[in-house]
């Protein structure tokens, strides 16, 4: 269909499906919009447009109106999916991101019971079972840690004590003292009924090319933005502190920070606590890297460079996708 | 303009050359302009001689990045860099 008829159907159904189900009250008190059971608009398809129709739960009443529209309008003209609850998109505070959130959100303070605090980056999923990827620094003390050990949220250096256990440490990549080492990552298995926020973050993984914008949402720093300043950077010689010492990490991603951040100024890309944080490409785009390292100094501020996995070597070594 | 496996093949062998430098930590390659370069970070400025300006014709950008270390937080145990020391503590 053309845009033009596909906002004629919208119009003209539009009014009856607001008020499908709203009673009079709502209606009177103007509640009759945000009480509808659809939303109604536009989807590209093909060279032209399909009505597009979003439901946020199931039911008869949906069933109903669906099932009416692709008689009158044409099977064909019609795209419905179901989308959930809609939530706006805020930012959390960093406040919030070193306390205890429930449900969880990426960016968050989580760590394994007896080290400090880190970054929550993501939820991945493996045959539909979900886990929650961090560094093995911050969930498996960098390997040091055994599996069912208690991970807590928030982190110890933020309070976080045996009564905030999210989960268990499932697994985490190998870190080689003699050779070189791609990938600083772990899984947790959460407890039962842990949920975790997923709206707005990213499903999909972007290959770089070395100078994009990119972005994060860590634990210490919040919600900063940065740009890629090299990739493929080999021998990165990295102090895990420690029993563990110096580890040589091979094809990392390089960061500067960047303007742009919610204040709109530049600042520090990462520091101490980010760690595992998911970085994506800036503007909500898809993932890229997980946040790991950091330097004293250097970076196109001064402030220092953040080192980064490839977040395809991350997935890869898992077995896992990212889950939304 | 240098391009991408132009700058991959030149920084593997300015890498082997750089490896006895123990103040090298870290070499990648990065786009400037459209095209790109070999990034070499460096522990202290004194190393940067040792880096050539430019290696089989690919643009080389040394940066002085200090050490590298992990992120997490920092231990509540652990002294605050730069704060007062207990003599500087001004009385309540």
């Amino acid at each position: 269909m053309e845009l033009g008829s596909v906002r004629e159907l919208k119009q003209s159904w539009s009014t009856r499906v607001t008020t499908r189900g709203v009673t009079g009250a709502q209606v009177a008190r103007g509640q009759a919009r945000t009480a509808g059971p659809v939303a109604l608009g536009a989807a590209p398809r093909g060279s032209g447009y399909a009505l597009a129709v979003r439901y946020r739960h199931e039911g008869p009443l949906v069933a109903r109106l669906v099932e009416r529209l692709r008689d009158e309008v044409g099977e064909r003209e019609v795209d419905v999916r179901r989308i959930g609850p809609v939530r706006a998109l805020t930012t959390p505070t960093m406040e919030q991101l070193q306390g205890r959130l429930r449900p969880l959100v990426p960016g968050c303070s989580i760590c394994h019971e007896v080290d400090t605090a880190g970054t929550l980056g993501a939820v991945v999923e493996r045959d539909g079972e979900r886990f929650l990827l961090s560094n093995s620094h911050v969930l498996a003390r960098a390997g040091l840690a055994s599996p069912g050990d208690p991970v807590l949220q928030p982190g110890p250096a933020d309070g976080g004590t045996a009564q905030d256990r999210v989960g268990v440490l499932e697994s985490w990549s190998p870190l080689d003292p003699d050779d070189a080492n791609r990938v600083d990552a772990a899984l947790a298995r959460p407890d039962a009924g842990v949920e975790v926020d997923l709206t707005g973050v990213p499903t999909t993984t972007a290959v770089l090319d070395g100078d994009e914008l990119v972005e994060k949402l860590g634990r210490t720093t919040g919600l900063t933005r940065g740009r890629v300043t090299a990739i493929e950077v080999d021998d990165v010689v990295v102090d895990f502190g420690g029993d563990v010492g110096l580890l040589r990490f091979d094809g990392q991603v390089e960061v500067s920070g960047a303007a742009g951040g919610p204040d709109g100024t530049a600042g520090p890309f990462s520091r101490g606590g980010d760690s595992g944080s998911l970085v994506r490409l800036a503007g909500g785009g898809s993932a890229v890297g997980l946040l790991f390292a950091g330097s004293e100094a250097g970076g196109d501020d001064g402030l220092g460079m953040t080192f980064c996995n490839v977040v395809d070597d991350v997935l890869g070594g898992f077995g896992v996708i990212l889950a939304g | 303009m240098t391009d991408r496996d132009t700058a991959r093949a030149a920084k593997d062998e300015l890498r082997a050359q750089l490896t006895r430098l123990p103040e090298v930590t870290g070499i990648g390659i990065g786009r400037r302009h459209g095209g790109y370069v070999i990034t070499v970070n460096v522990t202290e400025r004194a190393a940067c001689e040792h880096v050539p300006e430019h290696f089989h014709g690919v643009v080389v950008e040394v940066r002085v990045s200090g050490h590298v270390r992990t992120l997490p937080a920092p231990s509540m145990t652990q002294p605050v860099a730069d704060g007062p020391g207990c003599d500087e503590v001004p009385p309540a």
